[in-house]
């Protein structure tokens, strides 16, 4: 069983009328790369910033190591933010803006910090006896070493005198990271640090991070409204929507298993019918009856089905349960991007090969490559 | 387009050459000429004028001058960065109404401002004879000292309170957030992030209290009741008493030291940015 770092129970927080977050329930684990994923507006942000601390819940608690922090004010929970557009410090150089955390704690906190006997010692060794300002001195040296190596472990050696505004947006992001990892915090966020950078150096920084966290042992929660991003990152996903979670899983359970028309829309693309489910493992959708899992549904109950379109399988039309007919086929490096209409439903197909614009093609699904789920009463 | 902008331009470039900067040059050469008035038939070259300098009426002044400017500086700062901050930190939804109202005073004339400041420094003035005082036990702060740096720093804090609010408005939020979030309490952060983020706004405000200050004539003259001569008094006597090159040595000595004190906010202020 792994130990729950933090917990928010039953958290609400409106803003004039509006609520930004609804009844919240989540518990993150140590060592943990969590993703919130959302639309804008659905309270990621606002989620992370309770936990921060920038926002007091209306209702609810939230604990951190078994403690109740709701009024305990930022600067004093164990947690640090990469902020969206990093917000660092444009009157510190580059070296300044890392060592903020350390260089404004008192020497008792930095004494802790860096393990007191060990300080002592070096103070000994250096001078012969130890009086406070010995001590003072050699930890503001401490400070720089851990300085110099944060900026190391972000791959910014040299940049070390440079100025904020002379730095490009991905070397911002980095020196924004060592800002907050220089403090070892036990829990990490980060609110949507990538929206500011290209494709190419997003992926990069994506797998710098999943490492980072894998290395550091610092519990990751990570703010995105990009699915791939979370997808390729997470161990477990939270995906919200208007103040609600509506899915909490792994990021596979929430690909194939989509709890609602929302998360399975929002994760990827698919084609989504409208089904009844006739009970003994089978549906009927599209006119047809599909062999499918078992599902805890009533008999004759009306059910959302999620096809992605990679798990439709192309096939000779007389072998086939569906026909449609093509309506576009685009290339797309590994796969073609098929549009075909069945009357007036739009499916996507992924296919390997090419096919005709305008021609039939038949179509079969596999039992296990259909998901069912429950029709919500608010669609 | 941009012709018809330049068009726009003449009049005021008329004002500036005709009302400025060929007075300033007429000045200039004043300085080095003797003569009664500006009587041109009796003219002779002379260095003599630059004796003044020296002068312990002059160097006295002079000394005033910055002294009151330098102190009713420092008040305006410390007022004004207050004012602004606050301001900064409410939640008022209409701020720009609360600026209105603190320039307001500036809205009307100076010297009807001063002279009314005047009016209440006296033994007898409106408070006392409203609280039903006994003017002969009263003392008045006319012609003391403190009275001209209240005059100065009455007249002149506005303009301290606008570049600090602006420089305080550019800060972003986040930045004061990233700084919590990063172990700093709140009065640290302050010191930290806040302070040095608006010192753009401090030394823009502190300029344009300084310099007035240094070189206006009519608040001492008329809160100071003569007991405070300042550089401004003095020119003003040689240019009433007609002796306009020693005037214009003085006039011209104070400009330069204009000039350097805008130079050096030129250079930590580049763009301009906490000028309105």
């Amino acid at each position: 069983m792994k130990k729950v770092l933090i917990e928010l129970k039953q958290i609400t927080k409106k803003f004039d009328d509006e609520i930004a977050v609804n009844n919240i329930n989540l518990q993150i684990y140590e060592n943990e790369f969590l993703t919130i994923l959302g639309p804008s507006g659905c309270g990621k942000t606002t989620t992370l910033r309770m936990i921060a601390g920038f926002v007091k819940p209306d209702s609810g608690e939230i604990i951190i190591n078994d403690k109740v922090v709701n009024d305990l004010e930022p600067y004093a929970r164990p947690v640090n933010t990469v902020f969206q557009r990093y917000a660092l410090f444009p009157h510190l150089n580059v070296i300044k803006n890392i060592s903020f955390g350390l260089d404004n704690r008192n020497d008792d906190y930095l004494l802790n910090f860096f393990g007191k006997e060990k300080i002592y010692q070096i103070c000994e060794e250096k001078y012969q006896k130890v009086s406070k300002y010995k001590l003072h001195k050699i930890l503001k040296e401490k400070i720089k070493e851990e300085a110099m190596r944060a900026l190391k472990a972000v791959k910014l050696e040299g940049y070390e005198n440079r100025k904020i505004n002379a730095l490009s947006g991905g070397q911002m992001q980095r020196v924004a990271l060592a800002r907050a990892l220089i403090n070892r915090p036990q829990i990490l966020l980060l609110d949507e640090p990538m929206a500011a950078l290209d494709l190419k150096l997003r992926q990069d920084m994506q797998y710098e991070l999943k490492d980072m966290q894998k290395r550091l042992g610092i519990t990751f929660i990570f703010i995105t409204h990009d699915q791939e991003e979370a997808m390729t990152m997470s161990d477990r996903i939270v995906v919200m929507n208007k103040g609600v979670i509506q899915q909490l899983g792994t990021p596979k359970d929430i690909y194939n298993e989509p709890i609602n028309r929302f998360v399975a829309n929002f994760i990827g693309e698919s084609n989504i019918f409208r089904g009844v489910y006739n009970g003994n493992q089978q549906v009927s959708f599209l006119g047809n009856v599909f062999n499918c899992d078992n599902y805890p549904f009533a008999k004759n109950e009306t059910v959302d089905v999620v096809i992605r379109p990679e798990d439709w399988d192309v096939v000779p039309v007389e072998k086939a349960k569906i026909l449609a007919k093509v309506t576009s086929s685009i290339f797309k490096g590994v796969h073609y991007e098929i549009c075909a209409m069945i009357q007036d439903l739009e499916l996507v197909i992924h296919n390997y090969e090419d096919v005709e614009i305008g021609s039939t093609i038949g179509l079969n699904v596999d039992p296990y490559e259909i998901h069912l789920m429950k029709v919500e009463d608010n669609e | 387009m941009n012709n018809r902008f330049h068009k726009m331009a003449i009049p005021y470039l008329i004002w500036l050459y005709a009302l400025a900067l060929i007075p300033t040059i007429f000045m200039f050469f004043l300085i080095f000429f003797d003569m009664e008035g500006l009587d041109f038939d009796e003219i002779k070259i002379t260095l003599k004028n630059f004796a003044q300098l020296t002068e312990s009426s002059t160097l006295i002044a002079l000394w005033n001058s910055i002294k009151y400017a330098f102190l009713s500086t420092i008040i305006c700062i410390i007022l004004g960065y207050i004012t602004a901050y606050f301001l900064y930190k409410s939640h008022f939804k209409n701020k720009f109404l609360i600026l209105t109202i603190l320039i307001l005073p500036m809205w009307s004339n100076l010297l009807l401002r001063t002279q009314a400041l005047a009016s209440i420094m006296e033994p007898h003035n409106i408070i006392t004879s409203l609280l039903h005082l006994n003017p002969n036990t009263q003392e008045g702060l006319a012609g003391k000292g403190i009275a001209v740096v209240i005059g100065l720093v009455f007249t002149y804090l506005p303009f301290m309170i606008l570049p600090i609010y602006t420089a305080l408005e550019k800060i972003e939020p986040m930045l004061e957030e990233a700084s919590l979030d990063l172990g700093t309490t709140e009065f640290k952060t302050f010191f930290r992030v806040t302070l040095p983020l608006s010192f753009k706004g401090i030394v823009t405000g502190s300029v344009m209290v300084f310099l007035p200050c240094m070189s206006g004539f009519a608040i001492p003259e008329i809160l100071g009741k003569g007991n405070i001569v300042m550089i401004g008094n003095i020119i003003e006597q040689f240019f009433k008493n007609m002796n306009y090159n020693i005037g214009s040595l003085l006039a011209i000595v104070i400009l330069l030291l204009i000039l350097v004190s805008i130079a050096l906010v030129n250079k930590f202020d580049k763009e301009g940015e906490t000028i309105l």
